[in-house]
């Protein structure tokens, strides 16, 4: 009996001690080349962009960074507040990109946002 | 053009709201050294707009030196950006409750393009206690703070609403994410127009209905509440309520069936195409 409430204790034990694993992937943007990578390249690794400009020349995401690993996530526009505003808790970052006429990026820049 | 009251302006709302919470028996106030709140971007400060030089800065440089902005009008001429700093706290105290929250500051940069895109004017403002709205800042008549920019600004009906895809009046209960979303719906000539309140206002609208693709509209009734149930000719069902704050609004939300009726039944009703996420 004893060695069932311990393994249960054990258990418990171990359990609250665990974290969570790291969410980024230090390598994501790696792929980005300027005059190289083209908008399609784009859309197939990091899927939709959080937002679109001068008919998508310029393409925006939100970004996450986990320190644990140095690594960066994609995160969604987040629901404005009862104000209308959108809010920045769980983005860290915003990658722009800008791209030529012949969809092939052309600039890009992360910008600490939050 | 100002966005938002002035700071001169500012400069008295806040002694004056804190002089009234002072006089609120057992409030406390606490001034805080600024900080930012964590719920919006802090990268903007006083030096910001400097960094803009009109006539020679483009929307590009403006992205790619800030960020995506926090807001943008349909015709993306307007960009707006939005910080918050806490400066203090309050602690309202009395018998065995008490509440507490903090003060906010928000500052916010609108800059504003020409039609080639390079920034024409940019200014920041600021704004103590309860913030500006999107539209106030970019002017957009109450389109943007719900989300809807490109949306026609002619619809006889427009406003906020809870929008229910595949779900007919109260038969689902049980709604999980994704099921429901809140935005903006704008009932035009042609069509019912609804944007999702996440989407930025040069973003095309979510859903695309023309009343010629409707073959129903119908009003269902639960308590005191009320939805729209529309249905397609290829038998989707759709249902919303609009929304005045955090109250249905069942007088618009009746008036926005008769109007569809109306537009269903009239033989001018035509729509170019059903758009879908």
């Amino acid at each position: 009996m004893k060695t069932i409430w311990f393994a249960w204790l054990m258990a418990l034990v171990l359990t609250s001690c665990v974290s969570a694993p790291p969410k980024g992937q230090a390598n994501l943007l790696c792929f980005l080349t300027d005059g190289q990578t083209t908008r399609q390249d784009v859309i197939v690794t990091l899927g939709q962009p959080s937002a679109r400009f001068e008919k998508e020349r310029i393409l925006t995401y939100r970004l996450g960074y986990d320190p644990k690993n140095h690594g960066y996530y994609m995160v969604e526009r987040e629901p404005p507040t009862e104000s209308g505003w959108s809010t920045w808790w769980h983005a860290k970052y915003s990658l722009v990109l800008v791209f030529d006429d012949t969809g092939v990026l052309r600039k890009h820049s992360l910008v600490e946002v939050n | 053009m100002k966005p938002g009251p002035s700071f001169a302006a500012d400069i008295f709302a806040l002694p004056a709201a804190l002089t009234l919470l002072m006089f609120v028996p057992g409030c406390v106030i606490i001034p805080t050294p600024e900080f930012d709140s964590g719920s919006a971007r802090a990268n903007l400060n006083k030096q910001s707009p400097a960094q803009l030089e009109p006539g020679v800065t483009t929307m590009e440089d403006v992205l790619l030196r800030f960020g995506e902005p926090d807001a943008v009008s349909p015709d993306e001429r307007k960009l707006g950006y939005r910080s918050e700093k806490v400066v203090g706290i309050w602690i309202l105290a009395g018998g065995y409750c008490a509440a507490s929250g903090a003060i906010t500051r928000d500052h916010y940069l609108l800059v504003e393009l020409d039609e080639n895109g390079v920034v024409r004017n940019r200014a920041l403002s600021g704004q103590w206690l309860f913030p500006t709205t999107p539209d106030t800042l970019l002017e957009t008549k109450g389109w943007l703070g719900a989300s809807s920019a490109s949306m026609d600004e002619t619809a006889t009906i427009s406003g906020q609403v809870f929008w229910f895809p595949n779900t007919e009046g109260f038969k689902k209960f049980s709604l999980g994410p994704g099921e429901y979303s809140r935005g903006y719906l704008a009932l035009t000539s042609s069509a019912l127009q609804f944007r999702d309140r996440t989407q930025l206002g040069n973003t095309s609208p979510r859903w695309v209905l023309p009343y010629s693709m409707l073959t129903e509209c119908r009003i269902a009734k639960f308590g005191f509440g009320r939805r729209v149930v529309i249905r397609t000719r290829d038998d989707q069902v759709y249902s919303f309520n609009f929304v005045h704050g955090t109250f249905d609004d069942k007088k618009k939300t009746e008036a926005a069936c008769e109007f569809i009726r109306s537009q269903i039944n009239s033989p001018d009703s035509s729509g170019s195409s059903q758009t879908k996420p």
